[in-house]
């Protein structure tokens, strides 16, 4: 427990110092080799995330977390960016312990949350709609109710995690539109779990599949229909949680396309000393220090719990948006820095660059945020 | 961002009244049609600068940052913004002649200056100098240390003769703070002298350059055996190099988020002005590429003031934000030439209007197109982006710099 962090991480130099603890141990838990493997085996770092009181960081201390805030999550994010981790641990600590402590019941709460706390329940959640878009308007699995409860059909996409979850969490919609949270077992009848093999294979998801799967009040996460503020906050988690993400990627990928630059001599000098590799090198730089800014910010911007209706967070998006894309911006530049090796199986390079990619996609696309974005800006005129 | 201060409220109040009281002091003492003085010729547009720096003087708000004791207000940063926000508020001249004179002299003879250089101070704050800057040369551009311009020491005078090229208003300029080499003989930036020079010395000759824009701003300076009083000297011969590069390393926060703001504004301005249609004729939506441009442009203008203000914070906790400002400068130039050329994709043909008036007039006013072309001097004045690139590259990242031709020791 000598890496337990303590309630009151909220100074900017204690995150800083909970990255460095975070690094640390991900080095020793982790490694890029891991993360190219098929298995993705992540019980050894699993478990270590779990004694580093991560991921009960910010769940209530009576039901055996931290009581931390979503700043000290994403920087611990940051890290698993930086250090390519697959993402079990960051499910629970981004979603899978914030929709129990958002929505769940006394009950509920008291039942689940000491075991997310401790890694020995893993809750997955699905917020994509069938076609993996995070659109309010369309997320939701249709709910028919029936004399004792409902019967939910339909197709959850790019459920992170979810072939070896312990539960489910999926969002449903009745017929007047309006959003449930239900919490299923995933052996109940009627749900299908596929692993999807993507091409970022730091990663793993799976589609969900629902056929008339009977659920009653045991099954509901809060009120019924009363949910669409819950899975909006649960999104601007997620947009944040891959912009922290996407920053320790990029900043990883400038470190090692820099020390790439210097070590490596043709035309009898370091490639590093001519300004086209220098110039690629530097703007890496500011697009990291401008994706920092940006994600932590967005960070402090998230409220502690949701809001009574959904309320969109400009930060959440513009994060999501220039951080992806400006880490996939990076890690594209890093292959070109590194010439033909970073063209290769065998070197790092291109986890980075698909990680980066799939960054772009999840939690709302760039195109989407963009969008949203520019809605706003039609607005004002 | 916040800090959580005990005495948030008191500082705030106190921030208020600040406000307050000078919001008062504007509206007790405006200079009436100074937009169409400023408009009517180049000569009257300097004499409101001039009228309008001595109008300030008089409440003690002419240099915020200078000591109380030399006629300065000792503003913090918080009431320097404040000031700014009710400049834009109550639109009254600029005091873009004086910014050298402010910023530049000030910093210098307060930090380097004798007490008898010290007695420019007040003739600033009145009205009666404005300073211009002599540092770069024809062949002394990115590569400053390679100036030319020579003060050979005579008895109690330097004897200056050179070029001097792209000082900023000094056709307007009654003083210069100049660059000189005093010494041919050892490496190129331990030869260097920095000299405050009277421009109305016999020999001065001061071109204005038209820019880009189709105003004067930039001007050649020539120095024809101009003798300089050995007084004139700051710090120690040689010292020049030293003392141009380290003078206004702090404070940029302010400055940068200041630049910030005022892109801001402009940004909401091209984004009230759009139209209903895209030049393809088809109504904009959040999906049309002008929209789509803009969004990116918008998400980037926030973390470009973010950025902003992490410089600042930084500044206040240690003094010196370092590298930092030349990230948010880097990223400013950047992104403020792609607002240009979507601002001026927004309007089409209606953009290329060029209302043809003289430099004075404030942000906004200006046609569209012309505060675009303004904006390449970002990537250039103040070290270039490609200089700016070097830096980052060499002293933040550690890259090896480029092997140099042998230089003259």
């Amino acid at each position: 427990m000598t890496s337990a962090v303590s309630p009151d991480v909220i100074a900017d130099e204690m995150r800083d110092e909970l990255r460095d603890v975070a690094r640390k141990l991900i080095d020793r838990h982790w490694s890029a080799q891991q993360a190219r493997s098929a298995e993705l085996d992540d019980r050894d770092l699993y478990a270590a995330a779990a004694d580093a009181g991560w991921l009960g960081l910010e769940i209530a201390p009576e039901y055996g977390g931290v009581g931390a805030t979503f700043r000290e999550t994403c920087a611990v994010l940051a890290e698993m960016g930086r250090g390519l981790v697959s993402g079990r641990a960051a499910t629970t600590m981004v979603v899978g312990a914030a929709v129990i402590s958002a929505a769940g019941s006394v009950e509920q709460r008291e039942q689940l949350l000491p075991g997310l706390a401790d890694g020995t329940l893993h809750v997955a959640v699905g917020l994509c709609d069938s076609n993996g878009r995070t659109d309010l308007a369309t997320i939701g699995v249709a709910a028919t109710p029936t004399s004792d409860g409902w019967l939910l059909s339909g197709t959850v996409a790019f459920v992170p995690d979810a072939a070896t979850a312990d539960r489910v969490v999926v969002v449903a919609r009745d017929g007047d539109g309006a959003l449930s949270l239900f919490i299923l077992d995933p052996a109940a009848a009627g749900v299908e779990i596929e692993p999807v093999v993507a091409v970022d294979h730091t990663r793993k998801f799976a589609t969900v599949r629902l056929d008339s799967v009977a659920v009653g009040a045991g099954e509901l996460l809060g009120q019924p229909g009363c949910s669409a503020a819950v899975v909006e906050w649960l999104l601007q988690r997620s947009a944040v949680a891959i912009a922290a993400d996407s920053t320790g990627g990029a900043e990883r990928v400038l470190q090692i396309s820099t020390e790439y630059a210097t070590d490596r001599v043709q035309f009898g000098r370091p490639i590093g000393s001519f300004q086209a590799i220098k110039h690629l090198c530097a703007d890496m730089l500011v697009g990291s220090e401008a994706a920092k800014a940006a994600a932590e910010r967005a960070a402090a911007e998230v409220p502690a719990a949701p809001a009574e209706l959904p309320e969109w967070s400009e930060w959440a998006s513009i994060a999501k948006l220039y951080c992806a894309d400006t880490y996939a911006r990076i890690a594209t530049d890093g292959v070109q820095v590194h010439g033909g090796i970073g063209y290769t199986w065998e070197h790092d390079m291109h986890l980075y660059v698909k990680r980066a990619m799939m960054n772009q996609a999840l939690a709302g696309s760039s195109a989407a945020h963009r969008g949203r974005l520019g809605q706003v800006l039609l607005a004002q005129r | 961002m916040t800090s959580a201060a005990d005495n948030n409220t008191t500082a705030s109040t106190d921030l208020d009244q600040f406000r307050l009281a000078y919001r008062a002091f504007l509206e007790a003492n405006p200079l009436p049609n100074w937009r169409e003085r400023a408009r009517s010729s180049e000569a009257e547009f300097g004499q409101v600068q001039r009228d309008w720096i001595a109008i300030l003087n008089r409440g003690g708000y002419a240099a915020p940052k200078w000591p109380v004791e030399h006629g300065g207000l000792k503003a913090s940063v918080a009431q320097q913004l404040v000031m700014n926000e009710e400049n834009q508020r109550a639109d009254c001249p600029s005091q873009k002649l004086f910014e050298i004179a402010l910023n530049h002299t000030g910093a210098t003879v307060l930090n380097h200056g004798t007490e008898d250089q010290r007695a420019h101070l007040p003739r600033i704050l009145d009205g009666t100098a404005i300073w211009c800057q002599g540092f770069s040369e024809p062949n002394a551009g990115s590569d400053l240390a390679n100036l030319q311009t020579r003060a050979i020491r005579d008895g109690d005078n330097y004897v200056v003769t050179g070029q001097k090229v792209w000082s900023s208003w000094a056709h307007h300029a009654d003083w210069c703070l100049l660059l000189v080499r005093t010494d041919q003989e050892v490496a190129k930036h331990k030869g260097i002298s920095y000299l405050l020079v009277d421009l109305s010395s016999p020999g001065v000759t001061v071109r204005p350059l038209v820019q880009l824009t189709g105003n004067p701003e930039f001007c050649e300076i020539y120095f024809d055996d101009v003798l300089v009083p050995a007084a004139n000297l700051v710090g120690r011969e040689g010292d020049g190099w030293r003392i141009s590069q380290t003078t206004l390393q702090t404070e940029r926060g302010a400055f940068l988020l200041d630049r910030g703001r005022a892109l801001e504004r402009r940004f909401a301005n091209i984004v009230a002005n759009l139209p209903d249609v895209a030049e393809s004729g088809a109504p904009l939506t959040p999906d049309t590429a002008l929209v789509n441009d803009l969004a990116t442009d918008y998400a980037e203008m926030r973390i470009l003031l973010e950025l902003c203000q992490r410089v600042l914070d930084k500044e206040k906790a240690f003094g010196s934000a370092g590298w930092e400002p030349s990230i948010a400068k880097l990223f400013e130039a950047d992104l403020t030439l792609r607002i240009g050329e979507h601002s001026l994709a927004s309007v089409g043909l209606l953009g290329q209007t060029d209302c043809g008036q003289p430099g004075a007039t404030a942000a906004g006013e200006t046609p569209w197109v012309l505060d675009h072309l303004n904006a390449f001097g970002l990537k250039i004045a103040g070290g270039t982006s490609q200089i700016q690139r070097n830096i980052l590259g060499e002293r933040v990242l550690g890259l090896p710099r480029e092997p140099r031709p042998k230089e003259r020791t």
